[in-house]
């Protein structure tokens, strides 16, 4: 099983081709919504304003590791299932990464104008809805730029990918962290502490 | 009125519109194509500046006018689209107007949800109103998916006179996002008709050159190159283009001097950018190119040109004299199919056939669903069999490449229905040499029938490169003195047409004993006269290694690397030999070895039947295992890895019961029926609870993924399904279940529901209808266990 494991990890960086792109802006906060200066897009929900809540810019991002995966995927969910299930979560594990380090970057470059980046956060947490995907996307041209697009129900494709929210602030972010505990979705099946999370199909 | 223009002279396009929209004061998340309503006058101002730097083409701002993009923001294709011509042809004077189509912004099937008739749909409206409102011509540009690139060439073709060019955007690795490379593009484009073809976007200038040396070398239409203004940067959270004018201005001279005819510029390109190239390639004529011919087929990722190396045809998807494909056919097992298909690939078939002609079945129907399965999970060119022209056509317009038909012939009947259709769609085509006289019976009479086919399909416009001619076999145990016609006819055929041969080898053998002896020694024979395309068993050995050695006594295979490579890999096999297996059958299947397994059961079954083995070996090891992963003891993979053994195991069972029905031999099996449902893409459970369900011996009946309600419907009642299986991952689609459900319950009352999925818990379950909760694929068992507890047969 260690085997397959490995075989699936390297297997995984092989044929992933992570793209990304992000996206500054200046936010007004009005009346419990964000309005993105100088662009179209509006974000609700009060975990993400407690989010941004020492904000005065955020910046929209979006990652992917490309349809390659989505592939692989099909493929070996019809030949080799149980590889399958495995490269799938080496995906996830893999585009949260990039994530992580893209986050690390963008808050090395704005750390030196004085800049302080909040952690990343997606639509899909707490009740920062899912249905702002398309949007998003539009906005860093993202389908053109990276290949990542939304359908009618809002799921990113190629599945392996993230968008997400940062802020930037002059305070330095108290860097609570994405867990479960601070998430405000009690019912959800993924909760860490509750039961089976991690093994579930 | 038209204006006279001519796509092979030298021609300067304008830049990017968006850069320009920005420039004035677009911002992000702004409809670039509401100017067309809100602000024609900006559009003009861009069209002018563009044309006073020199541009011959002017593109209209509608690259995303498709009703899918436009609808959320209320405006209507129509209205757009016409303003966007109109607007452009104010200001065009002398110049031309291209009609912008850009991808639609979705992920087509099989890993999006948009088909291919929705996205052939969504462009013939932007064609036609384009069209009718003046355009002189339509650019397809900034294409990603070859199959999308296809869908929107066959709609302008199809719904407009005008010259359609096709550009497709590439990574630096050479590939668009969607994996295709420069050469396929080449070969697929060109077969669709397209009067132009080439690069946009991508990189820059200097960079897109290293990728222009496919479409140089293949193309023989003119050949269309807009880069972008350099590689895009992130400056302060801004995307920024790093060249000057200058610099992309004597990149794309050079392009010009190795051949590209048609020249522009995309995102970060401005008036500034095209008053430069103008500039430096004013006064100069096109470069004549000397392109390649080949004849050649395509998957989306992979081209095989014939005639270079022995290529082997693989012909094992027919259902003639196979009754497991054939029930296979007529169940939908399309696992079964894609096994056949994986099975040929790794055995060295290089391009497929596919032939689902059965009485039993709609063959239009199910020819559509194999392509589509076969071109979504392996990347081998298909060649599409059948008696039908309607099947052959409903298969080639979906088919994501460019295809081979199997066949026509040189009967008037064949001719006039199989060569527009190979015409249309670009397709290879196999002609056999028969007509209304029959297989003549010398080389030289089959010749003369080739001579005739190829001679109808230049009428046809189809070239003779695209055109494989096959000499047809004759048993040996019939008509012993033709056999080496064949063989005769493929030299002269090679010799006076220069065509490419293809032959179904094994005909030869039929009827008599020890036919691979025979197979082997024919298809030297034919290999040697100039085959170049054996339709083959490649699962066969005696075929493949007749191709393998022919490939190093020829010198295809150079300094016998291949051969060497396999054979003496083949030779430690060999000596290694086939011990007994020790071990248990549940141990093996506990630890999940596959191959050991398989070699346990084989030898389990000299002793015991398989039901013995069912019941008594592997059904309790699956439930040691269920129970281990219950405990937390072992986890998901495990769990799946010992389904799979078991799953290999069966396998193995029912292959050895030919006569005996397993199924039959104990009692029929509890039919499942499980689907994801519509709008959700995401799988990988399902397929983990249906090899579960198989292991404890339930027929399920598997839909797929983004099922329709209607289809799920009609299918329980078809099938007359007592419990049914949905999944779906996210908190959107979980509403289409609830609405699956309600129907479901209205029009089938009797069919109980079980629902699974990442977001499903036992308060939704309840609150959508459904029946049972399944918390995991070990618990969908249990439910499927239950609800038929009881219930008679």
């Amino acid at each position: 099983m260690n085997a397959l494991i490995e075989e699936a990890r390297k297997e995984m960086i092989a044929l992933c081709s992570p793209k990304y792109t992000y996206r500054t802006f200046d936010i007004e906060k009005k009346a419990k919504i964000i309005k993105l200066k100088g662009c179209t897009l509006q974000l609700r929900g009060r975990d993400i304003e407690e989010h941004l809540i020492k904000s005065d810019k955020v910046i929209l991002m979006a990652v992917t590791l490309g349809v390659e995966v989505d592939r692989k995927l099909a493929y070996y969910t019809r030949t080799h299932l149980s590889k399958a299930v495995i490269l799938d979560a080496c995906g996830t594990v893999l585009v949260e990464e990039i994530c992580d380090q893209l986050e690390k970057e963008i808050g090395e470059i704005y750390k030196k104008v004085g800049m302080h980046a909040t952690s990343r956060y997606s639509p899909g947490y707490g009740d920062f809805s899912l249905a702002i995907q398309k949007d998003l996307l539009m906005v860093l041209e993202a389908y053109k730029k990276i290949g990542l697009s939304a359908t009618e129900e809002s799921i990113l494709l190629p599945r392996k990918s993230v968008t997400a929210v940062i802020g930037l602030q002059k305070e330095e972010h108290i860097n609570k962290k994405n867990s479960c505990e601070v998430c405000t979705k009690l019912e959800c099946n993924f909760r860490r502490g509750g039961e089976g999370c991690g093994q579930r199909l | 009125m038209a204006k006279d223009f001519n796509l092979s002279s030298l021609l300067v396009f304008d830049g990017a519109i968006g850069t320009m929209l920005q420039n004035n004061g677009m911002e992000p998340g702004e409809l670039p194509e509401s100017y067309n309503i809100l602000k024609p006058e900006v559009m003009e101002k861009i069209h002018k500046e563009y044309i006073e730097a020199g541009s011959d083409i002017i593109t209209t701002n509608t690259f995303g006018a498709n009703s899918y993009k436009l609808q959320p923001f209320g405006y209507k294709v129509e209205d757009v689209v016409r303003s966007a011509v109109e607007t452009a042809k104010r200001v065009a004077g002398d110049c031309l107007v291209a009609l912008g189509i850009g991808p639609i912004g979705q992920l087509m099937e099989p890993y999006g949800t948009l088909s291919f008739q929705e996205a052939y749909s969504l462009f013939a409206q932007q064609v036609k109103v384009g069209s009718e409102a003046g355009a002189d011509m339509i650019l397809i540009e900034t294409m990603s998916d070859l199959l999308e690139a296809k869908a929107a060439v066959l709609a302008a073709k199809e719904n407009s006179n005008l010259p359609v060019i096709c550009s497709m955007t590439f990574q630096e690795d050479g590939r668009t996002l969607t994996g295709t490379d420069r050469m396929t593009m080449v070969n697929v484009l060109e077969g669709l008709g397209v009067d132009a073809l080439g690069i946009n976007c991508s990189l820059g200038p200097k960079e897109v050159d290293q990728l222009m040396g496919d479409i140089l070398k293949y193309a023989t239409v003119p050949i269309i190159l807009q880069p972008n203004a350099g590689m895009p940067k992130m400056v302060d959270g801004e995307t920024v283009f790093d060249i000057t004018p200058m610099e992309f201005a004597e990149a794309m001279g050079k392009m010009a001097k190795k051949g590209v005819n048609i020249l522009g510029g995309c995102c970060g390109t401005t008036p500034e950018y095209i008053k430069a190239l103008t500039q430096v390639v004013e006064g100069s004529k096109p470069f004549k190119r000397n392109p390649e011919k080949i004849t050649a087929v395509s998957s989306f990722s992979k081209t095989v040109v014939l005639g270079r190396d022995i290529t082997i045809i693989g012909e094992r998807i027919n259902p003639t004299g196979k009754k497991k494909l054939k029930e296979a056919l007529i169940k939908g097992d399309m696992d079964y199919i894609l096994k056949e298909a994986m099975e040929q690939k790794n055995a060295g078939a290089k391009i497929l056939d596919v032939n689902v002609g059965l009485p039993e079945i709609d063959e239009k129907e199910i020819m559509v669903k194999v392509v589509k399965e076969l071109q979504s999970i392996i990347d081998v060119p298909l060649q599409i069999d059948s008696t039908r022209g309607d099947v052959i056509e409903a298969a080639v317009r979906i088919y994501n490449g460019k295809p081979m038909i199997n066949s026509v012939n040189g009967k008037m009947e064949s001719m006039e229905t199989i060569f527009p259709i190979a015409k249309k769609y670009g397709a290879v085509v196999i002609a056999l040499t028969l007509d209304e006289n029959g297989i003549p019976s010398t080389a030289e009479e089959r010749l003369k029938v080739a001579e005739k086919i190829l001679s109808y399909g230049k009428k046809y416009g189809v070239d003779k490169k695209d055109i494989i001619v096959d000499c047809l076999v004759l048993t040996a145990s019939a008509q012993q003195q033709e056999v080496k016609e064949t063989i005769k006819a493929i030299k002269l055929v090679k010799e006076k047409l220069g065509v490419k041969t293809t032959l179904g080898v094994s005909n030869v053998s039929f009827g008599l004993p020890q036919r691979e002896m025979l197979n082997r020694t024919f298809l030297a024979a034919a290999l040697s006269a100039g085959l170049d395309a054996p339709i083959v068993d490649p699962l066969k050995e005696e075929m493949k290694e007749t191709v393998d050695t022919f490939h190093v006594l020829w010198g295809h295979d150079k300094n016998a690397e291949v051969y060497i490579h396999h054979y003496s890999q083949q030779e430690k096999k060999q000596e290694k030999g086939r011990e007994p297996v020790e071990r248990e059958l549940k141990g093996l299947v506990i630890d999940g070895m596959k191959e050991t397994a398989e070699e346990k059961t084989r030898q389990l079954l000299r002793e015991i039947s398989g039901l013995e083995i069912v019941n008594n070996h592997l059904i309790p090891a699956l439930d040691v295992v269920g129970n281990k992963y219950e405990k937390g003891e072992i986890f998901l993979p495990q769990l799946i890895q010992s389904a799979e053994t078991v799953k290999k195991a069966f396998e193995v069972i029912k292959h050895h019961i030919v006569t005996e029905d397993l199924t039959e031999e104990s009692t029929k099996p509890h039919k499942i029926l499980l689907a994801t449902v519509k709008g959700d893409v995401h799988d990988i459970g399902k397929n983990i609870v249906k090899i579960l369900l198989e292991n404890y011996g339930f027929d399920v009946i598997d839909m797929g993924k983004d099922v329709g309600i209607d289809e799920i419907v009609k299918k329980v009642m078809e099938e007359n399904i007592h419990l049914i299986g949905l999944s779906a991952l996210m908190t959107t689609t979980v509403k289409n279940m609830e609405e699956t459900i309600k129907v479901l319950k209205e029009k089938h009352p009797s069919c109980k529901v079980m629902v699974g999925g990442a977001v499903l818990t036992k308060e939704t379950t309840k609150r959508i209808g459904a029946d049972y909760y399944a918390k995991d694929a070990r618990e969908g068992v249990k439910i499927a266990q239950k609800a038929f507890q009881g219930s008679s047969n």
